[in-house]
C-alpha cells in the first residue's frame, strides 16, 4: 500500500536524479551539446533547406497567380500571356534583388587581416527551444565557419555565430537580450556597450557617462575591444538619448542599421591571422556572452 | 515498416511546421499519442531523435527539450489515472500543461545558464505551444489511426476499463 503510494514519487526522483546527472555531464564536458548540434542542427538543416523553398514557390505562387485570378477572368488568352511574363518578370526581379544583394556582398571588403564569405539563411526559429535571436546559416564548420565569428551585411554589423555542424550554423541577433557589442560613436568618439533588447525593442548604450557628448541620429561603430569584432563596423543610429537626474549615465536608444526581419544574405568575418585586440581587452563584459 | 515510414514523414513535416510557425512544438502532440497509441518502442527511439533535433536547433544548452519531453510524459500517466483518455478534456489538460511546463522549463534553464530572455515573447510561445498542442494532435491522430495503425487498442484510464 505504501510502496504504490509512493510509487508517483519515486518514478518522479529518480528520473530527475538522472536527468540531473545528464545537465552536470554536459555542464562539464559539453558532450550532449555537441552532440545535439552535430546532429540536430544539422538534420534540421537539411530538412529545412528543401522547405523553406517549397514555402517560397508557393507564397510566390499564391501571390502572383491564385489571389490574382478573379482579376484576369476576363479574357483567358490575355490572362495566360500576363501569367506568363508576370511569372518571368517575378524570377528577373528576384534575381535583379539578389545579383544587386551580392554585389553589394562582393564589393565590401573586410578589415586587415579579416576574410570574409557568404552564407544564406536558411530559417528562424525551427525549435521550442530556440528562445535566443538567432537565425540559421546554410554554412557550418567544414566551410570554417567557427562561434563567435561576427557577421554583417555591407549595411552594418548583424550579430555573431552562436554554434556550429559540420553544413550549418546559428547565428545569435546583435538584438538578443545577452547581447553585449562595445561600440563608439561615430562623431564624438563617446565609447558604450551596445546591449540589445528584444526583437521588437530599440538596443540600449550602456555606460554613457553625463558629459559624454553624442547627438540623435549619429552612428555607433564597433569598437575593437574585446577582440571578436574588428574595429570600425556601423552597428546602429542613435534614436534617443535622454539625461535623468538619478543615473550616473545617459539613457540612450539606438536601432539596428541593418533590417534584421529582412535579412536573406549575411558576410561572416574570419580572422586571417592572430588579431591582437586593440585597448584594453574587457573580456568580462565580452560579446554576446552567452555562458 | 509502415509506421516507421510515417513517423519519418510526421518529423520532416513536423520541422517544416516548426519553421513556419516559430516557437511551435510537433512532436509533444506526436509523442502523446504513441503513448496513447500503447506503442511504447516507438516512443524509445522516437524520442531521443526528437529531442536531439530540438536541442539541436534550439540556442540554449542541452536539457530544456529533455527535460520539456519527460515532464509531458510523466504528466501523461499521471493525469491518466484521474481523466479517461478518450475525454477532449485529457488532452486540453495536456495542452495546458504543455503550455505551462515549456514556460517552466525555459524559466528554469535560463535562469540556471544566467541567460536573458525576452518574457513576453517565452509568454507568447507557451500559449502557441498550448494552442497548436490539441491541432496537431487531432490531425496526427485521425491519419494514425485511420490510414496507420487502424486496429490499435486505446489505452484506457483504470476508471473506463
Amino acid at each position: 500500500m505504501l510502496g504504490k503510494k509512493y510509487k508517483p514519487i519515486a518514478l518522479l526522483l529518480l528520473p530527475l536524479a538522472l536527468y540531473l546527472g545528464l545537465y552536470t555531464f554536459n555542464r562539464k564536458t559539453n558532450f550532449l551539446d555537441r552532440l545535439a548540434t552535430i546532429t540536430g542542427l544539422e538534420a534540421v538543416g537539411w530538412i529545412v533547406y528543401p522547405g523553406q523553398w517549397i514555402q517560397r514557390t508557393g507564397q510566390g505562387l499564391w501571390q502572383d497567380y491564385i489571389a490574382l485570378l478573379d482579376v484576369r477572368r476576363e479574357n483567358e488568352q490575355l490572362r495566360q500571356r500576363i501569367q506568363d511574363l508576370k511569372i518571368r518578370a517575378m524570377r528577373l526581379r528576384s534575381r535583379a534583388d539578389e545579383a544587386e544583394r551580392l554585389r553589394e556582398l562582393l564589393s565590401f571588403s573586410p578589415p586587415p587581416d579579416w576574410s570574409c564569405t557568404g552564407s544564406r539563411i536558411v530559417g528562424e526559429q525551427i525549435s521550442p527551444s530556440d528562445v535566443l535571436e538567432t537565425v540559421t546559416l546554410n554554412k557550418g564548420h567544414s566551410d570554417l565557419v567557427r562561434p563567435d565569428m561576427p557577421a554583417l551585411t555591407p549595411a552594418g554589423l548583424v550579430g555573431k555565430i552562436l554554434k556550429t555542424s559540420p553544413h550549418f550554423s546559428k547565428l545569435v541577433l546583435l538584438t538578443d537580450p545577452n547581447s553585449r557589442i562595445p561600440v563608439i560613436s561615430s562623431n564624438h568618439r563617446s565609447k558604450a556597450i551596445l546591449k540589445g533588447r528584444g526583437a521588437d525593442a530599440a538596443l540600449s548604450l550602456e555606460y554613457v557617462a553625463r558629459n559624454s557628448p553624442l547627438s540623435e541620429g549619429e552612428i555607433v561603430v564597433t569598437s575593437g575591444l574585446g577582440g571578436i569584432f574588428p574595429k570600425g563596423i556601423p552597428v546602429a543610429r542613435i534614436t534617443q538619448i535622454e539625461q535623468t537626474s538619478h543615473s550616473l549615465f545617459q539613457e540612450v536608444e539606438a536601432r539596428p542599421l541593418v533590417n534584421l526581419r529582412e535579412l536573406e544574405e549575411v558576410l561572416l568575418l574570419r580572422q586571417s591571422r592572430k588579431h591582437k585586440p586593440e585597448g584594453l581587452a574587457l573580456d568580462h563584459s565580452s560579446l554576446l556572452r552567452l555562458d | 515498416m509502415i509506421e516507421f515510414l510515417w513517423w519519418a514523414l510526421y518529423t520532416v513535416c513536423a520541422i517544416w511546421i516548426q519553421g513556419v510557425i516559430p516557437g511551435a512544438d510537433c512532436f509533444g502532440p506526436a509523442l502523446v499519442l504513441c503513448l496513447q497509441a500503447g506503442r511504447y518502442q516507438n516512443v524509445i527511439w522516437l524520442a531521443p531523435i526528437w529531442i536531439l533535433l530540438q536541442e539541436g536547433a534550439g540556442s540554449l544548452p542541452f536539457g530544456s527539450a529533455l527535460l520539456y519531453y519527460a515532464g509531458l510524459v510523466y504528466f501523461f500517466f499521471l493525469i491518466r489515472a484521474y481523466i479517461s483518455t478518450s475525454s477532449p478534456m485529457y488532452i486540453l489538460s495536456l495542452s495546458a500543461f504543455a503550455g505551462l511546463w515549456h514556460l517552466g522549463v525555459i524559466h528554469l534553464i535560463t535562469s540556471l545558464q544566467d541567460i536573458q530572455i525576452v518574457p513576453q515573447q517565452i509568454l507568447l510561445q507557451s500559449a502557441r505551444i498550448a494552442a497548436v498542442f490539441p491541432v496537431l494532435w487531432a490531425i496526427a491522430s485521425l491519419i494514425y489511426h485511420l490510414r496507420i495503425a487502424p486496429r490499435y487498442d486505446r489505452i484506457r484510464s483504470p476508471g473506463t476499463e
